[in-house]
């Protein structure tokens, strides 16, 4: 008896919740929530990103293997020549190279015609060594009472007679040049074809072509 | 195949041009300078003298500057050829002992060492003991104070007792000066080289004891760096 009436109570409760009528709704709390987050804009990396799984959705359903690998390649081509463009720039820089603009023979040869161009180093890596200190090479005129002309002449300008030219001020002839760390082999030339070694540096027994030479050592600081 | 395989195939068929073009750049340097050589013989044998040394990953600016000096000081051709010829041998020498490094100038260097004859195993020792360092003014000091008269045990010891110390390259720069005066004042070579670099270990010795460093304990050989 007890028990029927307890079923018939709950049954009771359970069809007033249905037929209970919805709570009020607060129409000026949606206005609320629709304008802030329409006002919430997508971010630019979340569009991009939205548009490119869309394109794939896109790209998988009507495309074939074939064309998604063409399409793979296009790409990797361009970013080919991209980073070709970024190295052969970066090579560039680094080169270390003798910049004179002009590279004459030297000064005696029978065919003065031939103009060798600039020499460009194109290989070793970029180190510290690269770092370039300036040097100044001096020489008592009384030492060379017959020079009118005078240059210097090294590893460090590929050897070329007339690149380095030095001044006569004061008594000396000297020149400054920029000179990556480390040993470094030259000479002075005089009037273009006599070759004396720097008689205030350390001579260098020239085992190859059995020119008088000096050593110098740079060091960065 | 995959298409990160693909892109990476294609990326190296793109990469490829810029070898070729610095092999245009290598040719074309080289061909200037070996214009400058009268004796077509000699010219062939330094232009295969020299593409071979760039196809074994060899430094070709020091081969095409040793062209040019013997160009500038009007020796034979044949003369250049082997001078040319002799310096690729030691800058291959060089650079098995150097490995990995790819710089000219130090692979010059450890040439110029083994020219005045510092052994190879003496590179590849200073090598072991500092991968990271650059060995360009060591191994310039080391051969000048060998080319000075010092014998290559005594100033190998020395050179490299004074990196382990933590010498800078001024330091060693200037022992090579000081000692190269000593023996043109009369003092025997390797006399100078022992009086001379033991000036520089007290002078570190002394950094050392005041707090002054002058390299950082890494370049040490097989030390952890110091907290």
């Amino acid at each position: 008896m007890h028990d029927d009436a307890r079923d018939d109570d709950l049954l009771m409760q359970q069809v007033r919740a249905a037929l209970a009528p919805m709570p009020s709704v607060n129409r000026r709390a949606i206005a609320n929530i629709l304008a802030t987050v329409a006002q919430r804009q997508p971010t630019r990396v979340q569009r991009l990103q939205a548009q490119w799984e869309e394109l794939l959705a896109n790209f998988n359903i009507s495309t074939s293997s074939l064309l998604r690998g063409a399409a793979f390649a296009s790409v990797a081509v361009v970013i080919g020549f991209v980073a070709r463009g970024a190295i052969g720039d970066r090579s560039d820089n680094a080169a270390p190279a003798v910049t004179a603009a002009t590279d004459a023979a030297p000064s005696d040869r029978t065919t003065p015609s031939i103009a060798a161009p600039t020499l460009q180093r194109v290989d070793g890596a970029t180190d510290r060594s690269e770092l370039r200190v300036p040097m100044q090479f001096v020489l008592d005129a009384r030492e060379v009472p017959a020079a009118t002309q005078l240059s210097v002449v090294g590893d460090f300008n590929d050897w070329q007679v007339t690149a380095t030219p030095m001044t006569l001020g004061g008594g000396v002839w000297s020149v400054s040049l920029p000179m990556t760390q480390g040993r470094h082999v030259y000479a002075f030339v005089v009037n273009g074809k006599d070759w004396i070694a720097d008689p205030r540096a350390p001579r260098t027994r020239d085992a190859d072509f059995g020119r008088p030479s000096s050593v110098v050592i740079v060091q960065t600081p | 195949m995959k298409p990160v395989m693909i892109v990476i195939a294609v990326g190296a068929l793109g990469l490829a041009p810029a070898a070729r073009a610095q092999d245009l750049a290598i040719h074309a340097a080289t061909s200037a300078t070996l214009e400058l050589i009268d004796d077509a013989t000699v010219r062939l044998a330094l232009r295969t003298l020299i593409t071979d040394a760039a196809a074994n990953g060899l430094p070709t600016a020091p081969l095409v500057t040793k062209v040019r000096e013997g160009v500038a000081k009007h020796a034979e051709p044949e003369r250049i050829r082997s001078a040319t010829s002799l310096l690729a041998q030691r800058l291959a020498v060089a650079a098995k002992a150097l490995a990995p490094s790819r710089s000219s100038e130090e692979l010059a260097a450890g040439a110029d060492a083994l020219q005045v004859g510092v052994p190879s195993g003496t590179l590849r020792s200073m090598r072991r003991d500092w991968p990271s360092k650059p060995l360009t003014i060591p191994l310039g000091v080391l051969a000048e104070l060998v080319a000075s008269g010092v014998t290559h045990v005594s100033a190998s010891r020395r050179v490299h007792e004074l990196l382990a110390k933590g010498a800078t390259p001024g330091q060693l720069a200037s022992l090579g000066a000081t000692v190269r005066a000593d023996i043109a004042a009369g003092l025997a070579p390797d006399a100078a080289m022992e009086l001379r670099s033991k000036g520089v270990l007290s002078l570190l010795y002394q950094q050392a004891q005041v707090g002054i460093t002058t390299q950082p304990a890494t370049l040490r050989p097989h030390e952890p760096p110091r907290k």
